[in-house]
């Protein structure tokens, strides 16, 4: 409300300005309005926002080479800003290497190799991932799935994956959850059926964490699954504050 | 010195305000690192254990005691993390997979989902309405037929009641056999002896075959339970099948079982 007398206010003076400003044409007693300054900075810095946030083919984000033609060479520099920027909403901006989205090949100069992604700067807790549609059974199978490849060294047999995602995911929800992981990206099948890791995964999972973190963990019993799921919601941290930038 | 002793506690309680502080933003810092926020090595232990060593001497209470313990079991963790943090990174990447499939056929879904939660930073991205997908929209909302039109399409027309029906009738619509299979069998059994007579055996394709092709594949699979479960044998000389009924039915459970094909040839009705 107080918005919408703060805006009649200032339109009752641009009015009154603006009157003021014929009576001086004649008058010649107040210099012409001038146009603010285009804030050039700002403005790069919404278009790359823009760029970054909205989804424009199959794959988010935006090459290297899109945000040079979008934004100007010194792209990298206003990425650094809105990086800044988002710290404040926990996001960041992250570069990854476009090498596995299948659009990037060597003869492309050194820097287009790289595609820029916004993701969350911290992480979710189990109740923030469940109401954005994740079910803990899927984040489950992921886990399972991502640490067995990383495990095998990159690759691994589609078949032995699913033994894997089936002990954590039912049988029967194995092959729509393994398509689910290929679609959107967090794992990738060759030809000869191998599975490796996708461009989401690279884009999204600190592998090293995950990695560590499964080696540290001490196997808890299925029984004492229903006192785990209320005691993790309770102890699982918020996103940090800060966070090395990256 | 009434004075002097009362600027000295105030001096002391600053102090010790201001150590109390330092120990919980320590303790703060050593659960953020737990918490995956932080590398480890951000934190430098002994700086960390000089700070306490500093303050030791100033405690007084139960409360900062026990601060002060916090504080240094938080530290104790954190070095834990630093010696699996080394582990892991001289292993780049390395986790022994017959270890880790133990491992995660031991864990629980939630704490799987628990791992992956601290160690993932899901991108942020809107979908939204392009021009052309909008184009294509309004296209296929144009073109669409109403709601009473495509409903013709699937009239399915007058819907008779449903009706009893009876045995002979799905008999007859070959959805249920006429006889019990065990009863069929023992019939089977029997037209097979009184056929065979007096020999020891007969020639399958005289026995099998029927009024009509429909009917040899019938009594060709009746043949063949009857092998199967020991009411008869079936012997192969050359081309030629020979089929000898047993007086009793009677299965060899030593012997290996063998699939043994049987095409029935185009020529045979």
């Amino acid at each position: 409300m107080e918005e919408v007398q703060t805006e009649r206010e200032s339109e009752q003076e641009t009015s009154d300005e603006s009157a003021q400003s014929d009576q001086g044409v004649n008058q010649q007693i107040v210099s012409p309005p001038t146009q603010p300054e285009p804030s050039y900075p700002s403005e790069r810095l919404k278009r790359a926002a823009h760029m970054l946030f909205f989804k424009r083919g199959r794959v988010p984000g935006a090459k290297a080479w899109e945000l040079k033609a979008g934004i100007g060479k010194s792209y990298e520099k206003v990425l650094d800003q809105l990086d800044e920027e988002l710290k404040e909403l926990d996001l960041q901006v992250k570069k990854v290497e476009a090498e596995g989205i299948g659009e990037y090949s060597p003869e492309d100069d050194e820097a287009d190799k790289f595609r820029y992604f916004v993701r969350l700067r911290g992480t979710l807790t189990p109740k923030e991932a469940r109401m954005s549609g994740w079910r803990i059974d899927n984040l489950a199978a992921l886990a399972a799935a991502l640490s067995l490849v990383v495990s095998k060294q990159g690759k691994v047999e589609r078949k032995e994956l699913e033994i894997m995602i089936a002990e954590k995911a039912g049988r029967w929800r194995t092959l729509t959850l393994t398509d689910t992981f290929l679609r959107t990206g967090y794992l990738e099948e060759d030809e000869t059926g191998m599975i490796s890791l996708g461009w989401r995964t690279k884009a999204e999972v600190e592998l090293p964490s995950l990695m560590m973190l499964v080696a540290e963990a001490k196997p808890q019993d299925d029984d004492a699954e229903v006192s785990a799921t209320s005691s993790m919601e309770e102890s699982a941290p918020r996103p940090p504050e800060e966070q090395p930038t990256e | 010195m009434a004075n002097i002793l009362q600027t000295g506690s105030k001096h002391a309680g600053r102090k010790r305000g201001g150590a109390r502080r330092e120990l919980k933003e320590l303790i703060e810092t050593c659960v953020a690192i737990e918490n995956r926020r932080f590398n480890p090595f951000l934190l430098d232990i002994s700086e960390a254990l000089r700070i306490l060593r500093l303050h030791a001497e100033e405690w007084t209470e139960l409360g900062d005691h026990l601060l002060d313990m916090k504080a240094l079991a938080s530290l104790a963790k954190v070095v834990g993390l630093q010696s699996a943090n080394l582990r892991f990174q001289s292993s780049t990447l390395y986790v022994d997979p017959s270890m880790l499939q133990e491992k995660l056929r031991g864990m629980s879904r939630d704490q799987l989902a628990g791992l992956l939660l601290l160690s993932w930073h899901p991108i942020v991205e809107f979908e939204q309405l392009t021009v052309p997908t909008a184009r294509e929209a309004l296209d296929y909302w144009t073109k669409m037929l109403p709601f009473f039109e495509r409903w013709k399409r699937f009239q399915p027309g007058p819907i008779s009641l449903p009706v009893t029906t009876e045995a002979e009738e799905l008999h007859r619509l070959g959805m249920i056999a006429d006889k019990a299979f065990g009863k069929k069998l023992d019939e089977f059994w029997i037209e097979l002896k009184q056929m065979a007579g007096t020999k020891t055996k007969i020639d399958y394709w005289a026995f099998v075959k029927g009024q009509n092709r429909s009917e040899t594949v019938s009594r060709a699979q009746l043949a063949s339970f009857l092998v199967t479960y020991g009411y008869a044998t079936l012997e192969s000389e050359g081309r030629e099948l020979t089929l000898a009924p047993k007086v009793q039915q009677s299965i060899r459970k030593e012997a290996t079982p063998v699939s043994f094909p049987i095409a029935i040839p185009r020529e045979v009705k």
